[in-house]
């Protein structure tokens, strides 16, 4: 496949940055796809036949061509939750082959569900993960995707992730992202109901030539809809990171309130940050804050614990896991935690 | 119960902004853009050879380059129907009694003659595109000070100028500046030399006084090594009922410890389409200060950029922009740290009402050789109702590790308790919000000369009269 322009800017800014869009080739051949494992309660999980619509026809995920292409090939499945039900889902992504996937999640009024994405494995030649998440999550639900990635160096990973929110309706997605050559993240958060919630939280560490190029759009359409973005992470060697973060308030979203903050750790001179975290309004009755940081590790930070008997290759270490270890705890799952400690620590 | 009064922009009396002359000129382009325009205004002007070539060399560039896919919409503006060179009835004179009087009277009413007399070192007038007056002070020429009209800066000190023309702002960097490269006439030419400090600042004011024409002034200021000087930049057109378009540049050098601050406002009118590049170059240990107030126009598309190429160069910026109805000012800041231990401050202010849209829209790119860098970049808008736009889109390259960087931006609007805590001590809702609106610019208003200040909270007023109930 030709050259695609993957996670492009809702309002595209200089051209001269080249910052509008990330361009890449689909890595990989098209032949079919295996490798996913869904468990949890049978009764509600089940296919979904390829090409069904999408949730929300005007998604075009991190590229619209690839994300056609995904529809019209992927395995996919639907999990549609009862109203007022309680599940775990666990979902496990074995990248040693192709991946092409889509997952369909009907979260029922007042449901309570924990879904997990796991993702690990490494393919002999590089190859291309793909999948995509649609969420529709009815009124007064609650839903906590956790997803860790540890794919092995040699793929490509690309996730396209859409939610809708009702009313009420309490959304929180927690990010580990380690694994991977070169990720692109596409989400976009739709804020319908009034007086939803939504919280994602994005952890990374890259190294070598990793490239993490994520998109987050978070629309707010309800009244007292709330939004809050988070991306922390650490770059060493010729590691990469883009992120392309935006709040859109649009007219009728009185009384929302959105955040989005992206902290960058910038480990080595060779590393690339860029940060493009904009605010779009349209409605006055709205608080919406941005903020951006890049730097080293903090000097005084690094001198206590040298002061304390650490060398400095230990204190940096310290440093870079405490800053994301807050969010690889919130995982909730001994063994997968673990195996997260482990990569980032054998990447520091 | 008192009628509250509710002004329309159609019906806002801008004051002495939107008094017009009658419309007079000794010469005036046909209204286009073709070669045969470009060679009249180069042998109207009586330039050197290798400028025509540069003005074609434009002309052809300007006619490659499509319009960038993310500005505001300008399809009000078609220029086929702009006059791109209108010379006024008067040659630069250096006594304002040889001014004619209805020019005269439009600076006079703007306070440029007065303010000259009580806080200026020089002073230049330009009217549509030629420059009616210039003047500086005695001492200041004794210490080698040029500043004088860009025209005769080109004829006196060619090669000046020569070295330096658009090298800053190549007419390969967007339309607009490849428009300006091709038709540009008038602006200001400033030469500090190395040590010399000029302690009053030097004021250029630009008027555009020609129904349907272009203003494509260009401004060049070169503050030469441990040098000072303050330039002040004001701009006003009245409205009229078809597009004007303002296409200047303005190119800045500071070299090594020299020290230039650059403030403007701008109060274009309502039918001004306001296309405007503004760039510094800094030298080591240099320092550029950007203050800017943007008000009028329909359209603006304006970020002054500070490129810090010595080390130790620093670029502070301070801004607020004011969108009322019908406008779309697309305004904000580019810095680019090239050298280590350079630094930087934004701080930008933006309000929008009426259904006007405040875009604010920066880059801060920190380069690979940028070690030590420092830089804070600080946006906040204003939202006066709920038929209007605000925006913010930064955009923030890291290209090496040892930096310290931080940016921050909010949107919100104007708290109902401070209303209210102000109208239970007996004022207004309308005096409360104006009151409350000039705080928030506050830090913009007190970094402006003073009679700039007084005349940004008369602009503030004037755009909020009537815009309670």
């Amino acid at each position: 496949m030709s050259e695609l322009l993957f996670n492009e800017l809702p309002r595209p800014t200089f051209r001269w940055l080249r910052v509008n869009h990330t361009p890449a080739s689909l890595w990989g051949e098209a032949e079919e796809a295996k490798g996913v494992i869904v468990k949890g309660n049978d009764a509600i999980i089940a296919t979904l036949p390829i090409g069904t619509a999408l949730v929300n026809e005007n998604y075009k995920g991190a590229n619209s061509e690839a994300l056609c292409q995904l529809i019209d090939t992927a395995e996919a499945y639907r999990i549609e939750v009862p109203a007022q039900a309680k599940e775990v889902i666990g979902i496990r992504i074995d990248g040693s082959a192709r991946i092409a996937s889509r997952f369909q999640f009907i979260i029922g009024e007042g449901a309570d569900v924990e879904v997990q994405f796991y993702l690990d494995g490494e393919s002999k030649e590089a190859t291309n993960i793909q999948y995509l998440n649609e969420y529709v999550v009815n009124a007064d639900a609650k839903v906590v995707v956790k997803k860790v990635n540890l794919l092995g160096s040699t793929l490509q990973h690309i996730e396209h992730r859409y939610t809708k929110l009702e009313e009420r309706a309490d959304v929180e997605f927690i990010n580990v992202e380690v694994g991977g050559k070169e990720n692109f993240l596409h989400y976009e958060h739709d804020l319908q109901g009034e007086a939803c919630k939504i919280v994602h939280d994005i952890a990374y560490l890259g190294n070598k030539d990793q490239k993490f190029d994520i998109s987050m759009v978070m629309t707010h359409r309800g009244k007292k809809s709330f939004s809050d973005i988070h991306t922390l992470g650490a770059l060493s060697d010729r590691a990469k990171k883009s992120f392309r973060g935006t709040l859109d308030f649009l007219r009728g979203a009185t009384a929302s309130e959105g955040a989005e903050e992206d902290t960058c750790l910038l480990l080595d001179p060779t590393v690339k940050s860029i940060s493009l975290p904009l605010l779009l309004c349209k409605e006055d009755n709205v608080v919406g804050n941005h903020a951006a940081s890049a730097g080293q590790i903090d000097a005084n930070k690094l001198f206590y614990l040298m002061s304390r008997g650490f060398s400095e290759v230990e204190a940096k270490h310290m440093i870079v896991e405490s800053m994301i270890r807050p969010i690889i705890d919130r995982i909730g799952d001994e063994v997968i935690e673990d195996a997260a400690l482990t990569a980032v620590r054998n990447k520091i | 119960m008192e009628q509250r009064k509710k002004t329309q922009l159609a019906e806002m009396d801008r004051g002495v902004y939107d008094i017009k002359n009658e419309f007079e000129y000794s010469y005036i382009a046909n209204a286009g853009l073709t070669e045969e325009i470009v060679r009249e205004i180069w042998a109207n002007k009586k330039e050197p050879e290798w400028m025509l070539e540069f003005r074609l060399k434009s002309l052809d560039i300007y006619n490659r380059m499509g319009i960038p896919n993310w500005i505001p919409d300008i399809s009000g503006l078609n220029m086929e129907n702009i006059h791109t060179y209108v010379k006024p009835k008067v040659d630069m004179k250096e006594d304002w009694n040889e001014v004619p009087e209805d020019i005269k009277n439009t600076f006079d009413r703007l306070g440029i003659p007065e303010a000259e007399k009580t806080s200026l070192a020089g002073v230049g007038a330009q009217y549509d595109s030629e420059v009616v007056y210039h003047s500086i002070q005695e001492d200041l020429v004794k210490q080698g000070v040029i500043y004088t009209d860009i025209e005769t800066a080109l004829h006196e000190h060619e090669d000046i100028v020569k070295q330096y023309w658009m090298t800053l702002i190549p007419p390969t960097d967007h339309k607009w500046a490849a428009l300006h490269g091709a038709v540009w006439s008038g602006g200001s030419f400033v030469y500090v030399p190395a040590g010399v400090q000029v302690d009053i600042p030097l004021q250029s004011y630009f008027r555009l006084n020609a129904p349907g024409a272009g203003q494509f002034e260009h401004t060049m200021i070169i503050v030469e090594e441990g040098a000072k000087v303050h330039f002040i930049e004001g701009c006003s057109a009245p409205k009229y009922d078809i597009s004007n378009l303002h296409a200047g540049a303005v190119e800045l050098f500071v070299k090594d410890n020299a020290t230039l601050r650059y403030s403007t406002i701008e109060n274009w009118s309502k039918n001004m389409y306001n296309l405007n590049t503004k760039r510094a170059i800094v030298g080591k240990g240099g320092t550029i200060e950007w203050v800017s107030g943007s008000f009028g126009s329909r359209v603006s598309c304006l970020y002054p950029m500070s490129i810090l190429n010595g080390e130790g160069a620093h670029a502070e910026f301070t801004g607020v922009t004011f969108a009322g109805e019908g406008q779309f000012l697309d305004t904000g800041c580019k810095v680019v740290h090239n050298a280590p231990y350079t630094t930087s401050n934004v701080n930008s202010k933006s309000i929008s009402k009426s259904g006007g849209a405040a875009i604010y829209r920066g880059l801060l790119k920190i380069g690979p050789n940028a070690e030590h860098a420092k830089a804070t970049v600080s946006c906040e808008s204003l939202m006066l109702d709920e038929i209007s736009q605000s925006d913010t889109i930064p955009a923030i390259i890291v290209e090496n590790d040892n930096v310290d960087l931080g940016h921050e931006a909010k949107i919100g609007r104007i708290s109902d308790e401070a209303i209210f805590y102000l109208m239970t001590r007996g004022i207004s809702e309308e005096e409360a919000r104006a009151m409350l609106v000039r705080g928030f610019v506050e830090p913009i208003s007190k970094e402006l000369p003073l009679e700039y200040a007084v005349e940004m909270n008369n602009l503030i007023n004037l755009e909020l009269e009537g815009s309670i109930g």
